[in-house]
């Protein structure tokens, strides 16, 4: 986890307010933050704001040859890049250890819980498929940036473009952009990341901790769902466990959370592709 | 030998329509800014001074420490390309000129860049950069003998040398300058430039690049009262 420093006093006044069902910032233990998305002119590009968690998704891609095992199917790599060892409280070492955590947990959720259509991003069997990398860098930090950076991704995902190509016999030619237009990666379903902050046993639960909240909880316990309620990640971090029961109840409460999100997020991206059409329309027409 | 043709912006108020900038957006960092010059968006953030790891030597002067990400490129391993750690190098420069380094002996500052946006070619990117990280430091107030801007002039090879010039032209030129000057005389701080070109070239080159530097200086004095009023 992060640096665990925090004072005494402002441990115990947090697991107090918590008995009372208060938190710090006024928010009921099963909200989250406001999410603020933007997008930006390349494709791909994405800033995603989870509260004051800011996480920056850069996306871009190249032609590779496929795994040996999987010769039809595209690659995909993500990786979270956390840069401040000093800036943001980590512990040199441990920062890494913990980032490199987190970057496994996303990476498991994006790419096993089959989100992207592997196989549309294959050109020619067994020589040529695209390789889309997404690099994360943690802009801002308070707390949560699982969820955060989950998000920023399935955005930088939906909202990247790749070069359109074309294959006679065994030749491949990519079209650059004037010549035809990119396309979408083909997303089949978006698998969003809650997490929950557990305290004093599994007793009391919290959605989205702040930076003081997350430096006070015994464990995280996250889920990976998408709005179908089809599980994608579980995962649990620290030294807590949980009863049958509990998960059920987590599962139950994230679902809603995921729904809203989704929504959300869809009509985000909406906007941005009618505002990137009315762009184009307004240079075609000069 | 071809004549050469200067030609700068419409008219002086048009350039500030291609700048644009927001103070503080990072909470945790003592100084932050993000800044856009034409087509390119750079955040960059600033935390210190505080103190120095133990496996560095103690200095008599301030422990500089920049990091650049870069956009993602074809490497795809975790170091920073050759022409990035470059850029790292010519900052790191410019800050030991410009802040009063003596004033904080056995410290550090960690300097973090992002590179968010960039259409255009590097001469915009280079001289984003730099305006974004004087705007972080300003914002961060450490203490600086002046505050510095930097104008990237291309050359074309039929339009001549544009300042500030938008993605098509700077992707069509040859050859590039990014001049940075200082606000108390004007005067040139740092260069870099790229590709062919002769002295007459890079004095014209100068004498453009000087008013419109005048001009970012305002923008930051601007920017800087709108905080603070």
């Amino acid at each position: 986890m992060a640096s665990k420093v925090i004072g005494k006093c402002e441990e115990k006044f947090i697991i107090r307010c918590l008995r009372d069902r208060q938190r710090l910032d006024h928010r009921l233990p099963f909200v989250t933050r406001d999410i603020k998305i933007e997008f930006r002119e390349e494709y791909g590009s994405a800033v995603v704001s989870l509260g004051l968690t800011k996480v920056l998704a850069q996306t871009c891609c190249k032609i590779v040859k496929p795994k040996e095992t999987r010769p039809n199917e595209g690659r995909l790599r993500l990786q979270l890049k956390n840069s401040h060892n000093m800036v943001f409280n980590f512990e040199t070492g441990r920062q890494t250890q913990w980032t490199t955590l987190m970057s496994r947990h996303l990476l498991q959720n994006i790419r096993d819980s089959g989100c992207v259509d592997m196989e549309s991003l294959c050109i020619l069997a067994h020589e040529h498929v695209w390789e889309i990398s997404v690099n994360l860098h943690v802009v801002d930090y308070d707390g949560n940036i699982l969820d955060c950076a989950n998000l920023a991704a399935l955005c930088a995902l939906a909202h990247f473009r790749y070069p359109a190509v074309t294959v006679t016999g065994t030749d491949v030619h990519v079209h650059s952009l004037t010549e035809r237009n990119p396309q979408p990666i083909r997303i089949l379903h978006y698998p969003i990341m809650i997490s929950f902050a557990l305290f004093e046993d599994g007793e009391y639960m919290l959605i989205d901790a702040r930076e003081a909240e997350e430096k006070v909880m015994e464990g995280l316990f996250a889920i990976g769902m998408n709005q179908h309620k089809e599980l994608s990640t579980l995962a649990m971090f620290g030294e807590i466990c949980l009863t049958r029961d509990q998960i059920e109840n987590c599962i139950s409460l994230a679902h809603h959370l995921v729904r809203d999100i989704t929504t959300e997020m869809r009509s985000t991206l909406e906007k941005n592709r009618e505002e990137q059409l009315q762009l184009i329309q307004a240079i075609n027409h000069r | 030998m071809t004549e050469i043709v200067s030609q700068t912006n419409e008219n002086d108020a048009s350039i500030f329509s291609s700048l644009h900038c927001v103070l503080s957006p990072i909470s945790k960092a003592a100084g932050s800014a993000t800044f856009t010059l034409s087509d390119s968006i750079c955040t960059c953030l600033v935390n210190g001074p505080g103190e120095l790891r133990q496996q560095q030597d103690a200095t008599n002067r301030l422990q500089v420490d920049i990091t650049f990400q870069a956009r993602p490129g074809s490497n795809n391993t975790n170091a920073t390309a050759t022409k990035d750690k470059l850029i790292e190098q010519w900052l790191e420069t410019l800050i030991h000129s410009t802040v009063l380094t003596e004033h904080y002996p056995r410290s550090q500052i960690n300097i973090v860049m992002y590179e968010e946006q960039n259409l255009s070619g590097e001469a915009t990117i280079l001289a984003c950069l730099c305006n974004t990280l004087c705007l972080t430091m300003l914002d961060a107030n450490l203490p600086m003998k002046y505050a510095f801007a930097a104008v990237p002039i291309v050359q074309h090879p039929t339009k001549g040398l544009l300042s500030l010039p938008n993605s098509k032209d700077e992707l069509a030129s040859t050859s590039y300058f990014v001049f940075v000057f200082e606000i108390t005389l004007n005067d040139i701080l740092a260069m870099h430039a790229s590709g062919n070109f002769d002295m007459k070239t890079l004095e014209q080159a100068t004498i453009i690049a000087k008013p419109i530097a005048r001009q970012i200086f305002q923008f930051y004095r601007q920017e800087l009262e709108k905080r603070l009023s």
